[in-house]
């Protein structure tokens, strides 16, 4: 198993009220797996997403990952640039870096060397390999997109975290973003956890969940 | 470094500098003018001081050594003659200067040789400079006020009183040859230059000296600079710039608050990057380094241009002497401006300083920034 979570729960104050987002949350997910999870708005996806990617911490429970509890884990920052990847449902590129700088990104920060034939391969692999030193505004939302999921693997993470990751797209680049996880899944074995709202990007999973009122259950 | 230098670099001149940036232009403008005038005003003072020094040192040299022996200092002598110092010798006293009725107290410089009296670089009303006994040469401000002409003879007492036979005081005869200037101190309301034997004490001798004494570890063990000297007025001065410079340096501290402003501007626009760096592993520390390094880019270029400004018109002056100075007042007849790599690089610290301050202060919420609740509420 690459993730183990267990008697995961989180809550947020609203006013006097307290929202108890994620009540009781145990998954086992195993490397090179694709889990996807579906839910109502509001019903905590991203949260569970944000404390597996360390973006937040728990109430309670425990995020394994690797045999290890990333509460535990020291330089949290390093853990992850190297071993997670983030797709947003927004492109989240930096206007200000060309398309190559924010891919390269998570690679600058870790320090580690930039192969810059590796970085061609990968432009070519999302057939980008024309737009390398344009700048985020010139792509189109898929395109954004597609760019978004090359910072997400270039540290060759061992797990990616999607968040609505085709929110924003329209049908066409829905199917050619799910084309694109299957085929990283597939070639590189890479682990995928998605939160979608989309029916079709929803069934690409090996292990199919639904959020609701804070709990997990298995579809 | 390199990967936050990048994007400070890039956050700054890949937006629209002057549309987005008024508060960017406010605080560089402000930081222009602090230390625009900082450098001007502290190279006026360091003019003046200079002006002091000079003509302190043509009445008085650069050094003094005191209680010089011309039988036992003769390493002294040695040293100084090596080192290419030039130096006069001299016994100073005070005495009565009686002309007309009229007496005054002065102080007169006996110089040891006569020839030594080229030492100093006096501004005559002529050309007569060598002394025989029974010569002097008096300040202006001293002759005008004892109404004393060249070719006067006055009469010179002991402060003493010594008394001859007859109990009358000794006085000693000199005949007006030259009259100097020098409004320095105002030194020529009371200096006489003589070159007299029979006046001269040669076992209370002093010696100055013009020159770079640095390389004599005996000359400089004793001697005193025109700084020691004249320790009040090299203080005062000294104050005075260091009381411009803090002043100043308020227009610099009141810029820094408008460049607080930029920070605070350009890192709220910035919250969702800020949350993607976080969520791809950058640190909170590099993530602040470029806030930080994106103010020092505005502010070490506004000081850099105000430094290089402000160096120009120094040139400027010195060179083509644009602001005149009446010299019945000021000494001299152009604005004496002089900068040091020292005061600039006082300017720049004390801008280092300040700009991180405050550029540190608007990132603290950095630190209690969450990216995820910032990354899935951003459209």
């Amino acid at each position: 198993m690459i993730l183990d979570i267990k008697n995961l729960k989180k809550s947020f104050i609203d006013g006097k009220k307290t929202l108890n987002v994620l009540k009781n949350i145990n998954l086992s997910v195993k490397k090179g797996s694709i889990v996807t999870i579906k839910g109502p708005s509001g019903s905590g996806k991203s949260t569970l997403l944000s404390l597996i990617g360390s973006l937040d911490r728990p109430d309670e429970g425990e995020v394994i990952f690797n045999n290890e509890n990333i509460d535990a884990i020291n330089d949290i920052n390093n853990f992850r640039n190297e071993k997670i990847g983030f797709i947003f449902q927004s492109h989240n590129l930096i206007s200000e870096l060309s398309l190559q700088e924010n891919v390269l990104l998570p690679r600058e920060i870790s320090g580690k060397e930039v192969n810059h034939q590796e970085i061609k391969d990968l432009f070519k692999f999302f057939d980008l390999d024309m737009r390398m030193k344009s700048y985020p505004n010139d792509l189109s939302g898929g395109e954004k997109q597609r760019i978004s999921v090359m910072r997400a693997i270039i540290n060759q993470p061992s797990l990616v975290i999607a968040d609505e990751p085709t929110g924003n797209l329209d049908q066409k680049n829905v199917l050619k973003m799910i084309e694109l996880f299957k085929k990283l899944n597939k070639e590189h074995n890479l682990t995928f956890i998605i939160a979608t709202h989309d029916s079709a990007v929803f069934d690409i999973g090996d292990k199919k969940l639904q959020l609701t009122e804070g709990n997990l259950k298995k579809l | 470094m390199r990967l936050p230098f990048k994007i400070a670099k890039r956050f700054l001149l890949k937006n629209n500098f002057f549309k987005d940036g008024v508060v960017n232009i406010v605080s560089f403008l402000g930081l222009f003018i602090g230390s625009l005038s900082i450098i001007l005003s502290i190279s006026v003072l360091n003019g003046f001081q200079n002006i002091l020094k000079e003509e302190t040192a043509k009445v008085n040299g650069e050094f003094l050594i005191s209680n010089f022996n011309e039988d036992s200092d003769l390493t002294l002598l040695n040293e100084i003659n090596s080192n290419n110092i030039q130096f006069a010798i001299f016994h100073k006293d005070e005495f009565i200067l009686s002309h007309n009725n009229k007496k005054k107290i002065v102080e007169i410089k006996n110089i040891y040789k006569d020839n030594s009296l080229d030492f100093y670089k006096l501004t005559l009303d002529n050309n007569k400079k060598n002394l025989t006994n029974n010569q002097m040469i008096i300040g202006a401000s001293l002759a005008r006020s004892l109404n004393i002409n060249i070719g006067d003879f006055v009469n010179i007492f002991s402060k003493n009183i010594n008394l001859n036979s007859l109990a009358s005081p000794i006085s000693h005869k000199f005949e007006v040859v030259n009259i100097f200037s020098n409004r320095i101190l105002r030194i020529d309301d009371y200096l006489i230059f003589i070159s007299d034997d029979e006046l001269l004490k040669k076992n209370n001798l002093s010696i100055e000296l013009i020159g770079d004494i640095q390389n004599s570890n005996v000359i400089m063990d004793r001697s005193l600079s025109w700084k020691d000297r004249n320790r009040q007025i090299f203080e005062a001065t000294e104050v005075e710039k260091k009381i411009t410079f803090f002043t100043l340096s308020l227009i610099i501290i009141i810029a820094s608050f408008n460049l607080c402003s930029a920070i605070i501007q350009i890192s709220s626009k910035k919250i969702k990057e800020i949350a993607i760096l976080m969520s791809v592993g950058m640190s909170k520390k590099s993530i602040r380094l470029i806030f930080i390094l994106y103010s020092y880019f505005i502010g070490l270029s506004a000081i850099t241009l105000g430094v290089l400004t402000s160096s120009f018109l120094i040139f400027l002056q010195n060179k083509f002497s644009i602001i005149m100075l009446n010299p019945d007042f000021y000494i001299v007849e152009k604005l004496p401006m002089v900068i040091s790599l020292i005061d600039i690089f006082y300017v720049y610290s004390a801008s280092v300083v300040i700009i991180g301050i405050f550029s540190i202060i608007p990132l603290r919420f950095i630190n209690h920034m969450s990216p995820n609740q910032i990354i899935n509420k951003q459209p």
